[in-house]
């Protein structure tokens, strides 16, 4: 079940009126798991399986860390929880590419070998839910978090429908003690939350979803294309991929907004980033800080000199990237990431203290990681690697082999996107809607909504992380 | 101010009403904007922007480019038509008859009236001339199945100019299912007539240009039963004897020696202005139009067909029409091995049908009949 499909909006107005109908908040929750597992297992119901399983697990081990009496049992307990829940991980993620390389590599060998049959289905959502649920038995680790006694109130954090299959990635801290208190429909910001749901609907469904068709076909060719074309469609994809991503996120807080819950920002219109760290501070915000949170701290972070820091750096981008798939693309993606973070942060010891404040050297600063994180896209989105190298290699010389153009009209629509951005970067279009009168604000929120349905596509496209 | 002698109660009441009013009207606000804008934008967007080929459709009408002698007659029809109708056959027998002609099937497989007119005018943007009749066989009925709620065809059948006649072509069906079409027509109708879906027709990338395809024996597919079986082939196979009754009952229906199929006739004369329609929209292209009544396996068909060939045949209409399921066919097209599957004739009955066709219509209508081309 997708945000943008008509049946989520008949689902969600079910939810929303039993959920706001009741006054109890027990009741509520029960409304809140039943829903998210009914929305969960629109994909395929087996897959709610393995949601109460991981959720089962992580609820008592949390229970019995926190009953454990000595440091050693208490290790062993969230030895076994880490290991359980990143062996599911890997089992489902990671299967099929294992086996394939495996049979690859004995017939490289020359061992006449069959190749698996056996395929594994990737559970939606399953590295979002799995972090997520990872978080809380290490906070209780940590000693930061007291363990949960209700296993409804867990099993309501970890399924929570809005952001279950695609994030954001909120914590046990930050989500559980809102399920304590009963909400009250008067203290929700309706409004903002219906505009943060029709600006994510418009990202995905309007621009996203309509420029996937170009994006694809460049890909999928690149020698067919001029070299224009390639950077126009690889521009594209970087607009596609947000507007996907943070379209979701935006449809995603809103919901959960209704329903009287507040969910972590995830974006701050990355694109704008001056530098690579400041992209990562901006671009999905939960995962980068439950990376740096649970897996570069953990790794010694800044402690213990430069090059080891730079090296935790590096090991977090590399796996950062393999979180997305097991594939040779994705460690590149990491890599040019991790790579680009280290450069910057030994430019950033040496670069003149002026040099920062001025527009012009901040506009270069921005279309340069712009170009970076385009190039890292590249290895992001291609089938394969040797069309990878052959699009990247295009993209650094803008040279093309084919004589095909998108370029011509790609270079207005970016540019028109980017500037509906900026405004809204300054919250220029949000802000304005806010200060409409009632009257006026709904008007205009029913004729929008109409008009952006001619820019829907026919076929709705899965949100792209939600492979992931 | 709360007024003198209300309770606190009283006006806290009052206040939750009005803040109840207040969300209400600002629900319909959006509703009512949200129907305009959506319907606004959808219908005027349809009847402003050109509408897209549909290829489905239109195939055959580029084929006809690359026929080498001209083509004059059209034969167009649902998949009744595309597997009945041999243009070869049809011709030799017209011009044994000195009548000659050039004829291409446009038979579509489940094509219904919207269609078939939609066809019929691009055909006319297309090939002005020397195509100068079509022969047409009253269409399936307008049943739209969801799956294919998004396809093309349906944009096509949904068409808000053409909505009064699917309407009316819907309600003339002597069909038990026709309100059931009538719901699907509508949700179809709200869904291709809104905006949703509408410019994306036009924002996706053009499909890779191909070369016309060619339609071996001008567009007609003859249907073998000694091949292998298509599902609905093994569906009459699996059903023999149930056919084989239901058939020898249609051949006494058509043959006259059993009661005919009772229609209300204020459904019949419904359908009769719907055909009528159709073949005067057919003459304002510039093309005689030809009711051809192929066969068909309900009772109801019969009496239609003869219906039909009866209303076309007075003055004030005066159109030629044939019809196959009539007193001189009955022993051919209802003989239970005709047909392929329930709703098909099998090749040597196609072949019968055709050079029929083309035989009688020299014979009823004589020179007239005739093409330019070949006088």
């Amino acid at each position: 079940m997708l945000f943008v499909e008509p049946r989520f909006f008949v689902f969600f107005a079910i939810v929303f009126a039993l959920y706001w109908s009741l006054r109890r908040n027990t009741a509520r929750k029960w409304v809140l798991l039943v829903s998210s597992y009914i929305f969960y297992g629109a994909w395929d119901p087996r897959f709610t399986l393995l949601l109460a399983f991981s959720t089962l697990f992580d609820f008592g081990a949390g229970l019995m860390m926190e009953a454990a009496r000595d440091q050693r049992r208490r290790k062993l307990i969230i030895a076994f929880s880490v290991t359980v829940n990143l062996a599911l991980l890997f089992t489902f993620k990671y299967f099929n590419f294992f086996t394939d390389s495996f049979v690859g590599l004995l017939h490289a060998a020359g061992i006449a070998a069959n190749p698996v049959t056996v395929r594994l289905i990737l559970p939606v959502g399953i590295s979002f839910y799995t972090f997520q649920s990872l978080s809380y038995t290490l906070d209780i680790y940590r000693g930061h978090l007291r363990a949960r006694r209700s296993l409804l109130d867990y099993a309501t954090f970890v399924g929570f429908f809005p952001q279950l299959v695609a994030g954001p990635i909120v914590r046990a801290y930050d989500f559980l003690p809102q399920l304590d208190e009963l909400k009250r429909f008067s203290t929700v910001a309706v409004r903002p939350a219906l505009i943060l749901f029709f600006f994510g609907y418009v990202k995905k469904a309007c621009i996203s979803d309509n420029l996937a068709p170009y994006v694809d076909a460049v890909f999928g060719h690149p020698g067919d294309y001029t070299g224009a074309s390639i950077v126009a469609a690889t521009v594209l994809y970087a607009i596609q991929i947000y507007c996907d991503f943070s379209g979701y996120t935006d449809m995603a807080i809103a919901t959960a907004k209704l329903l009287g819950y507040d969910l972590t920002v995830n974006f701050r219109h990355p694109y704008f980033s001056t530098s690579i760290s400041d992209f990562w501070r901006r671009w999905h915000i939960s995962l980068s800080s439950w990376l740096r949170d649970y897996l570069y701290v953990p790794l010694g972070g800044n402690r213990g000199g430069r090059l080891f820091a730079y090296r935790n750096l590096m090991v977090t981008m590399v796996l950062g990237g393999l979180w997305h798939g097991a594939s040779w693309n994705f460690v590149i993606w990491g890599t040019l990431h991790g790579g680009a973070l280290i450069l910057h942060k030994e430019y950033a010891r040496h670069r003149p203290a002026f040099l920062g404040q001025h527009a012009a050297y901040q506009a270069g600063a921005m279309l340069l990681t712009f170009w970076w994180v385009c190039l890292a896209w590249i290895f992001f989105r291609s089938a394969n690697l040797p069309v990878a190298l052959e699009l990247a290699r295009n993209f650094i010389t803008m040279h093309g082999t084919g004589a095909q153009d998108i370029a011509a009209w790609a270079a207005p629509v970016v540019l028109g996107l980017a500037l509906i951005h900026a405004l809204e970067a300054r919250r220029l279009i949000s802000g304005a809607l806010l200060t409409l009168g009632r009257p006026s604000f709904y008007a205009l929120a029913g004729t929008a909504s109409g008009a952006v349905l001619a820019l829907t596509p026919i076929a709705y496209r899965p949100f792209i992380y939600f492979q992931f | 101010m709360m007024p003198r002698g209300a309770s606190p109660t009283h006006a806290i009441s009052l206040d939750g009403r009005r803040h109840r009013m207040t969300r209400v009207r600002s629900a319909a606000l959006f509703v009512g904007c949200f129907l305009v804008s959506t319907y606004g934008i959808g219908i005027v967007g349809r009847l402003v922007l050109p509408s897209p080929d549909v290829g489905e459709l239109t195939l055959k009408i580029h084929a006809i480019e690359q026929e080498t002698d001209p083509i004059d007659t059209i034969a167009v029809g649902s998949s009744r038509m595309l597997h009945a109708f041999d243009p070869a056959r049809f011709d030799r027998a017209a011009a044994a008859a000195g009548c000659p002609v050039h004829s291409y099937n446009l038979g579509i497989g489940g094509m219904n009236l919207i269609e078939m007119r939609y066809v019929l005018r691009t055909l006319a943007a297309h090939h002005a001339q020397p195509i100068t009749r079509a022969l047409f066989d009253p269409p399936n009925d307008i049943h739209i199945q969801f799956s294919n709620l998004k396809s093309q065809r349906v944009w096509v059948t949904t068409d808000p100019r053409e909505a009064s006649l699917a309407v009316a072509d819907i309600l003339s069906h002597p069909d038990p299912r026709k309100y059931s079409s009538l719901a699907r027509y509508l949700i179809a109708f709200l869904y291709h007539n809104s905006a949703l879906g509408l410019a994306s027709r036009y924002l996706e990338p053009a499909p890779p240009t191909t070369e016309a395809t060619a339609f071996p024996a001008r567009g007609y597919q003859p249907l073998d039963p000694e091949a292998k079986p298509s599902v609905e082939r093994i569906g009459l196979l699996n059903d023999h004897d149930r056919f084989v009754r239901i058939a020898r009952n249609l051949q006494n229906e058509a043959a006259e020696q059993a009661e005919p199929a009772p229609i209300d006739p204020a459904q019949e004369s419904r359908r009769i202005t719907v055909v009528r329609t159709m073949a005067e929209s057919i003459r304002t292209l510039g093309y005689a139009p030809i009711l051809l009544s192929l066969p068909d396996t309900y009772g109801e068909a019969i009496t239609d067909a003869r219906q039909l060939a009866a209303a076309f045949g007075r003055p004030d209409i005066a159109i030629p029409a044939v019809n196959f399921m009539d007193k001189a066919d009955a022993g051919v097209v209802y003989d239970k091995g005709s047909w392929y599957d329930w709703a098909h004739l099998n090749e040597p009955v196609a072949d019968y049908l055709s050079a029929a066709a083309g035989r009688r219509l020299c014979q009823t209508y004589g020179p007239a009949f005739a093409s330019a081309a070949g006088k």
